[in-house]
């Protein structure tokens, strides 16, 4: 199930691939970076719409080239704590201009859902099991912020 | 064919405590699987299977939201009852600072010796997930 | 200890208006969405939709601890700034919620040691009709900004730091890129001569200066701290332009976040990311990413940091010719005025008005530590003598910065009352301690049955004052939140083979001079610990040159050596 920035739910089409031996192309694939990194070309022959997954240790910069062709970047939490996530979307967002989707996948927290918003980030792959409804609430949980949101707008924030 | 681990005895008995979830506060798991307010009630483990025992045990409540945090402590036997060794447990079953100040007002519900009822004491939940061991003491990050 | 008995004072006065950040419409909704954030979550908690592993982040970041016997409740104080109502809900707190008493800690903020998880909504809900929260006093995120106590009124400062706290305060509150960061973060704001705020052993350090131009801006230093490995912040920008200061934390936090290391907790601090990546190169990457945003990014502009500033104008001090002969009396009368006088005020900017500290550090008391009567008590002779106002400081102390010279003998009997004026500010007894073993989970060892010994055995003020300016710092395990590397004696409580043990370290400093102490040599037990502090302090007055040499000086001047032979019988 994903959700997205407005707080609405629907119905996760990806598949985060993993595992890349023997792998057939599709657009639905979310492609493991270093794959990406090694099959640019084949891939984007093959594919009219990529998506590719990044670790939370990845080198964003290495996309800096190729993200016009890029449509999807999930942006993997090993664990919630790690909060690289939220400068990497930032990062796309305002440093690189990307124009694609940005998503967490992995394992954040529902009460994370509203910084990755406010951080770039278009969806979120709600970890199984969870219940999608209190992702719901929490994606417009505070409608104060200190702070703007990362495409520079003053909308709910106070300065 | 696998290797097996010799089982090891314990070096001391072993009782099992945790905090109450809603109010913190320091309780011992007892043989029958409710949480005392009282060392004296604890539960005592001998050797590493009745430790398994005792953390299980108190695993079903960590589950049921009522304890956090369970763990095994070092003890010894004063007139059959659990009494802590280290100063960290003993400071804990004596649910005060070593020094009080003179101006603490002690709510009734900080010093009963209260038998906490549990949801639910059934013991024949599965040893997985089991609460951690006295090896890796529960602390906060300052 | 606390002297519950005093009779209540007949108000003289009511609250007046302090110059402080005032909650606007905006804060208070952002209050009251946190609270019920908090809410949900610890609800979610209880119906068991999160697990402790992914709460207890959460509850972090509103200040809730479990520790050893209960929760324990850290509020925010920023910069240690507080009005009598404010006080006087945090003894409200400490009564209805708690046993009767608080806990001020180095951070300048408060904590109380019993709270109920279940009650800790309603808590919040009192702290925010007096414009107060507990947001972000713990957990790997920007925590509370502290500063000078003295700051807008002490007589050797620049200019009043606290507009440019409350900025970063608002800055970094669910700063929604760093809430994760790789560990806990904290800023320091200094404008003073003097360094009464340790800025150099923080995360980011900001030293208030004016450069040739005769303009105001930043001196940053970063990647200071303590914990169990002990550093001093290095300079990464001579001169921060003001209009910058926020673009330039962006880039510092967002370089941090993302080279920062996960993988080990122990290293995951700035000053391990600094020392690992150098500071010219972690310099070259804030700069670069400075460069890239210091236009584009977000600074306060003009006008909401004027309405920013116009919290903090100063209040009118009244202009009257001060009885100086009647003071000079009482302290010829009173030895115990005399002391307070001497050490436990400071200069203020206006003529006839002196800043005052409270210890709360009394004869035999625990550091930090005051019940909610005297809570109130301060909040009156605050309200009296004090223009209501209240600070609070690293030091575990209090301070009335507003007190005319001719209201500081009642002032003193009336603290005296209460068991509030010990007049040993700055001296051997002015002791740093955590809660150490006694509350917190993370201890090895107990601090506050030390820090007491010690208090006992150097009762003597007269002594205490000729042994003069010393630091006394007293952690309970290695994470150092007593400060006890940054002391002229530091103790470090340890746990050896199921005993605590006490290590002492000599020489260290939180000032301007910052300095880390040294290990003299082997641990002391709680029942040797005493003894050797009173060595320590008897090759100093031995071998000092004069009373002007203070102890920190005689340590740089003679080394340890002195020290060891009188400890260790080394020769």
């Amino acid at each position: 199930m994903l959700l997205n920035d407005q707080g609405a739910l629907a119905e996760n089409q990806n598949i985060i691939i993993t595992n890349t031996d023997s792998l057939t192309l599709h657009e639905d694939q979310i492609l493991p970076f270093d794959y990406w990194l090694d099959q640019k070309e084949p891939i984007k022959q093959n594919l009219k719409s990529i998506s590719i997954w990044l670790n939370s240790d990845d080198d964003i910069d290495a996309l800096a080239n190729d993200l016009s062709s890029i449509s999807l970047i999930a942006l993997n939490f090993p664990k919630f704590g790690d909060g690289r996530a939220f400068t990497m979307a930032h990062l796309l967002q305002e440093k690189y201009g990307f124009k694609g989707e940005i998503r967490a996948i992995g394992h954040p927290i529902a009460d994370q859902a509203q910084f990755l918003f406010r951080c770039g980030v278009d969806s979120i792959d709600i970890p199984e099991g969870q219940d999608p409804n209190i992702w719901v609430k929490e994606a417009t949980r505070m409608s104060r912020f200190y702070q703007r949101s990362v495409e520079n707008i003053a909308a709910n924030s106070k300065y | 064919m696998a290797h097996v681990k010799p089982i090891k005895p314990l070096k001391t008995p072993v009782s099992v405590t945790a905090n109450l979830l809603l109010k913190g506060l320091t309780v011992y798991l007892a043989p029958d699987g409710t949480w005392s307010a009282n060392i004296a009630d604890a539960a005592i483990a001998e050797d590493l299977a009745q430790e398994a025992v005792l953390l299980a045990l108190a695993n079903v409540t960590v589950k049921t939201q009522y304890v956090v945090g369970a763990y095994s402590f070092a003890v010894e036997l004063v007139n059959g009852k659990a009494t802590p060794i280290g100063m960290r447990e003993i400071i804990r079953a004596k649910r005060l600072p070593t020094i009080v100040p003179d101006g603490l007002t002690p709510k009734p519900e900080w010093e009963n010796q209260f038998t906490a009822a549990n949801a639910d004491s059934d013991n024949s939940a599965s040893s997985d997930n089991v609460a951690k061991s006295n090896e890796s003491k529960r602390s906060e990050n300052v | 200890m606390y002297k519950e008995n005093f009779s209540p004072l007949a108000p003289a006065s009511a609250p007046q208006d302090v110059k402080m950040y005032k909650y606007d419409q905006f804060d208070d909704e952002f209050i009251t969405q946190r609270i019920e954030q908090l809410r949900s979550q610890i609800s979610r908690r209880l119906a068991g939709e999160l697990t402790e592993d992914e709460f207890k982040p959460l509850r972090l970041q509103n200040g809730v601890y479990l520790q050893l016997h209960a929760y324990m409740l850290r509020l925010a104080i920023p910069y240690g700034q507080l009005n009598s109502t404010q006080m006087r809900t945090l003894a409200h707190i400490a009564r209805k919620y708690d046993k009767g008493f608080g806990h001020f800690t180095t951070r300048q903020n408060i904590q109380y040691n019993w709270p109920a998880l279940s009650d800790i909504p309603e808590i919040l809900e009192d702290l925010q009709k007096v414009e107060m929260h507990a947001i972000q006093t713990s957990g790997n995120c920007i925590r509370n900004t502290t500063s000078d106590p003295f700051a807008g009124v002490a007589a050797d400062e620049l200019t009043d730091p606290r507009p440019w706290c409350e900025i970063i305060r608002q800055w970094s509150t669910l700063h929604p890129e760093f809430a994760f960061l790789p560990r806990k973060f904290k800023i320091a704001v200094n404008a003073a001569e003097d360094d009464r705020a340790a800025i150099l052993y923080h995360d980011v350090a900001l030293q208030i200066v004016k450069n040739d131009a005769g303009e105001i801006g930043f001196k940053v230093y970063v990647g200071g701290g303590q914990g169990r490995t002990p550093v001093i912040a290095k300079l990464v920008r001579e001169f921060l332009e003001p209009q910058y200061l926020l673009s330039y934390l962006d880039a510092i936090l967002r370089t941090y976040n993302m080279i920062g290391r996960r993988d080990n907790m122990y290293k995951a601090r700035i000053k391990i990311t600094v020392n690992e990546t150098g500071v010219k190169e972690f310099t070259r990457l804030v700069e670069l990413e400075w460069q890239r945003i210091k236009d584009t990014g977000f600074n306060l502009p003009d006008d909401q940091k004027q309405t920013i500033f116009e919290h903090f104008i100063l209040p009118k001090f009244e202009s009257y010719q001060y009885d100086d002969a009647k003071f000079e009396t009482n302290i010829a009368d009173n030895n115990g005025f005399d002391y307070f006088v001497k050490n436990n005020t400071f200069g203020h900017k206006a003529d006839g008005y002196t800043i005052v500290s409270i210890s709360l550090k009394p004869h035999g008391g625990i550091p930090g530590d005051i019940s909610a009567d005297q809570m109130d008590l301060v909040a009156q002779l605050a309200d009296d003598y004090s223009l209501s106002e209240i600070r609070a400081t690293h030091r575990q102390n209090l301070v009335l910065p507003h007190v005319k010279l001719d209201d500081l003998f009642t002032l003193w009997q009336k603290l005296s009352k209460a068991n509030l004026a010990a007049g040993n500010i700055g001296l051997l007894t002015d002791i740093i301690a955590c809660p150490g073993l006694d509350y917190c989970a993370l201890a090895n060892a107990r601090s506050i049955p030390i820090a007491q010994m010690i208090a006992e055995h150097f009762d003597d003020l007269k002594k205490l004052n000729d042994l003069g300016d010393i630091t006394l710092n007293i952690s309970g395990c290695i994470n150092a939140c007593a400060h006890h590397h940054v002391a002229n004696i530091g103790i470090l409580g340890v746990d050896k083979k199921g005993e605590e043990s006490y290590q002492v370290t000599l020489g260290g400093s939180s000032r301007k001079d910052a300095d880390i102490g040294n290990i003299i040599g082997r641990g002391f037990s709680g029942d040797e610990i005493v003894g050797a502090i009173d060595t320590i302090t008897k090759v100093y007055l031995a071998g000092r040159k004069n009373q002007a040499e203070n102890f920190l000086a005689y340590y740089r001047r003679a080394g340890q050596t002195p020290f060891k032979e009188a400890l260790y019988n080394v020769t």
